[in-house]
């Protein structure tokens, strides 16, 4: 190494070493100012949001969320969910004063390339991003928005995981479904890798291809949490993202309402088929606990890398269908094993639920070992829903939004 | 002087009544309008809002009777119009065009009066419309219903009629704000053998609009041909978002079938929800007639239904003209396979079994 220091007694010309030196120090002393922080997409869905709120009781941590911004800003934005949250979910108010605290939003879209998304972050904040939170993605199934799901849920995860990478985190947490298991039915591991060939839609092939990319990431330590069926709030029942039951539950009431404009009471006298395994568990999830669970698993210190966020308990299918259906004011409907006994309308309704077949026909158990040890024997990590819980959750989103919806189309 | 006691063709759609239509027009007293109500209510769509007790203005009555309806125009503009519009938008001497759109009162309604007058009359349906606009526009504050009677009348003194009847696809629709709101009228109930009904209802492009936009109003929570609105569009299968105006296709219509068996629901629906809002009515201010009887012994048939219009009334001259232009009709559920047969047999049943009881039977 060139030291023209001592070959020619020049005391200004500093070595490359020293230089080197200098920015290693000054890193070191950077990174030890640097305030402890989270990364999270998605803050503004439903599962990201809680997880916000989860981290912010759960921490003292700095929280950066990437947010798009809209007609308001970013911020105004994510604030004013997390202020509609504490209503819905009855939390502390003084909630929102943490979130002022300690949050902060960069405007943004997992979209856009990594190394833009890390130019904004870096020049708008000095925190160590310890752990990434990834939940930003499309709920939605039909094919026609195939290409936004896979570009959100495959090239978003790309680029936030090379957006950890570039922040230097330790830790990637990403959010998939436990229903990539797809039409797998019987014990379902935390450690399954999943099969595109065996994913019943455009959303689970998806969320697959996510976990593809996240399993071929090494230099960053990666966590996949597998949600099951996302409900509302376990205490207030409070939700305001409506896919997944309550989609079901929303198909039914559109498709009760359309029948009773062709022919009125039709579905009240004749009872719909479904093929449908009764016995089988619908694995529901309500957000607040899903949230807790993940969080208490990102803090701690277990080395698995999945993790089914599923109930241990929940109703079967038949008393989840009979549950929604009697809340529409329908005859429960006649649970088949094939779409041969399908009259017409049968055949009309479910297609429409095509959708959910597999919900409905898996029979799956998820296994919880790496969970189960992660989070200790807890009672705070109950996940049992009971009948009637589901019965509770039911009749809120129907009373809430579905009769609230109608009554206010008839007096328009 | 007309005598203005309203008569109402009521039907499920489909069961012959614009047969009835056509032949009534034929008769020189009987001014026979057709397909107005289903015309200004779009296919329906728009019954609770056209029936409202609302007072309006003649200008506002004229405005109603005369807009370019969105379901019935897109149907126009890619060719697939149902043959009940008569309107000659083709011709080049016409006001109104393909590319125009054609005013509700327009496309069946005017033009089939028109056709019951002769030729040398220099009447013809681009006139009488702007007769009417300025007619209407001198109508004092009413009801619609009322706005409705008195045009009615009006046309008939017009042409020299002496009853009036009006005949409208899906009339059950209308039933019950008719009854309530025409409370002298008589109704001509006509009935055809369901499976027949509910062939020619899927293939008739009227009655499909009408399904697909009772399922689009009833997943989107507003009707996407009347408002700008496209909230919840993601909620939409599918096989749906094709139907929004602005994605419409003719071959995408076209190649999207229902099956007969929905039709035969609605069917049943309909024959159910008739005889309960006739239930209501005197007896003597009710006709039942079945279509085939016309088809068999239309003479006699028809007969029945002139003197129960007005018992005053000549027919034979007019039985003689008519009773030649009856033509067996085009749709028999008997083509159709076993297994389809069964299920529209099925879908059926109830309606039928509702006739039963009252004696029909096929």
């Amino acid at each position: 190494m060139p030291n023209s220091w001592q070959s020619n007694g020049h005391f200004f010309e500093a070595p490359l070493w020293l230089g080197l030196f200098s920015f290693v120090v000054h890193f070191v002393i950077k990174m030890t100012n640097l305030t402890s922080a989270h990364f999270l997409t998605g803050a503004t869905g439903f599962v990201g949001s809680s997880l916000l709120l989860e981290l912010l009781q759960s921490t003292d941590d700095q929280i950066l969320c990437l947010v798009r911004s809209s007609d308001n800003s970013a911020q105004d934005r994510l604030r004013q969910v997390i202020k509609n949250l504490i209503s819905l979910y009855q939390l502390r108010p003084s909630l929102l004063q943490l979130f002022n605290n300690r949050c902060q939003v960069i405007s943004g879209d997992i979209l856009e390339p990594a190394d833009i998304l890390f130019e904004q972050i870096i020049q708008q904040t000095n925190c160590k991003i310890q752990q990434v939170w990834h939940s930003a993605a499309s709920l939605n199934y039909e094919d026609r928005f195939a290409d936004e799901i896979c570009t959100l849920n495959v090239g978003g995860t790309k680029t936030v995981i090379e957006l950890a990478k570039r922040l230097g985190a330790e830790t990637f947490n990403h959010f998939s479904t436990s229903y990539v298991a797809g039409v797998r039915t019987g014990q379902v591991m935390e450690s399954y890798v999943p099969d595109t060939q065996l994913n019943a839609n455009a959303y689970e092939r998806s969320k697959s291809l996510g976990e593809q990319v996240i399993g071929s990431t090494t230099e960053i330590h990666t966590r996949i949490f597998r949600p099951s069926i996302v409900i509302g709030h376990d205490k207030t029942l409070g939700a305001f993202n409506f896919t997944g039951l309550y989609g079901f539950i929303r198909r039914l009431h559109q498709f009760k309402k359309i029948m009773s404009r062709i022919n009125r009471g039709y579905l009240e006298s004749n009872p719909i088929r479904i093929v449908a395994d009764g016995n089988a568990q619908l694995n529901l999830m309500p957000v607040n606990t899903l949230a807790t669970q993940a969080v208490a698993v990102g803090l701690g210190s277990s080395p698995m890398h999945h993790f089914h966020l599923t109930s241990s308990d929940s109703p079967t299918v038949a008393k989840a269908l009979n549950t929604v259906f009697t809340g529409l004011g329908l005859p429960e409907p006649e649970l088949i094993a094939s779409p041969e006994e399908y009259n017409w309308i049968d055949r009309q309704f479910n297609e429409k639920i095509d959708f959910y077949a597999s919900y409905l026909n898996s029979g799956k158990i998820f296994d919880r070992s790496n969970i189960d040890a992660a989070l200790g024997q807890k009672d705070d990590f109950s996940c049992i829903l009971t009948d009637e819980e589901l019965k509770y959750h039911v009749d809120w989103y129907i009373s809430s939004n579905l009769n609230a919806k109608d009554s206010v189309q008839m007096a328009a | 002087m007309t005598k203005n006691t309203p008569v109402f063709i009521i039907g499920t759609g489909r069961c012959g009544s614009t047969l009835l239509s056509n032949l009534l027009n034929q008769h020189p007293a009987i001014l026979s309008l057709s397909e107005f109500f289903l015309s200004v209510s779009d296919l329906c769509s728009l019954l609770p809002g056209l029936f409202s007790q609302n007072l309006l203005t003649g200008q506002e009555f004229w405005q109603l009777i005369s807009r370019i309806m969105p379901k019935q125009d897109i149907l126009l503009k890619h060719d697939l119009q149902f043959p009940e519009i008569i309107y000659p938008f083709y011709l080049e001497s016409t006001k109104f065009t393909r590319n125009t759109g054609i005013p509700a009162i327009l496309q069946t309604t005017l033009p089939h009066i028109c056709e019951s007058v002769a030729v040398s009359s220099n009447i013809n349906a681009d006139i009488l419309y702007y007769q009417l606009a300025e007619y209407t526009s001198t109508y004092p504050l009413r009801t619609w219903s009322q706005h409705c009677q008195t045009l009615f009348s009006d046309l008939s003194n017009l042409f020299g009629k002496t009853a009036w009847i009006e005949r409208s696809g899906s009339s059950i629709r209308m039933l019950p704000y008719l009854i309530k709101q025409f409370p002298d009228a008589k109704f001509v109930h006509i009935i055809r053998d369901g499976r027949n009904c509910a062939i020619s209802m899927e293939n008739h492009t009227g009655f499909r609009m009408g399904v697909i936009s009772i399922m689009l109003t009833e997943i989107l929570g507003y009707d996407p041909y009347e408002s700008p609105r496209r909230d919840n569009i993601n909620d939409l299968p599918d096989d749906l978002i094709q139907f929004l105006p602005e994605n419409f296709s003719a071959e995408y219509f076209l190649n999207y079938r229902q099956s007969p068996s929905l039709f035969g629901i609605y069917w049943s629906g309909e024959i159910r929800e008739a005889l309960e809002a006739l239930s209501t009515v005197p007896s003597e201010k009710v006709l039942t007639i079945k279509y085939e009887e016309i088809l068999t012994n239309p003479s006699d048939r028809l007969r029945d239904l002139v003197m129960y219009i007005d018992e005053n009334l000549e027919a034979s001259a007019w039985l003689t003209n008519v009773s030649t232009q009856i033509r067996s009709p085009r749709s028999q559920w008997q083509e159709l396979t076993a297994t389809e047969q069964g299920l529209l047999q099925e879908a059926c049943a109830p309606g039928f079994e509702i006739l039963q009881k009252k004696g029909i039977y096929w």
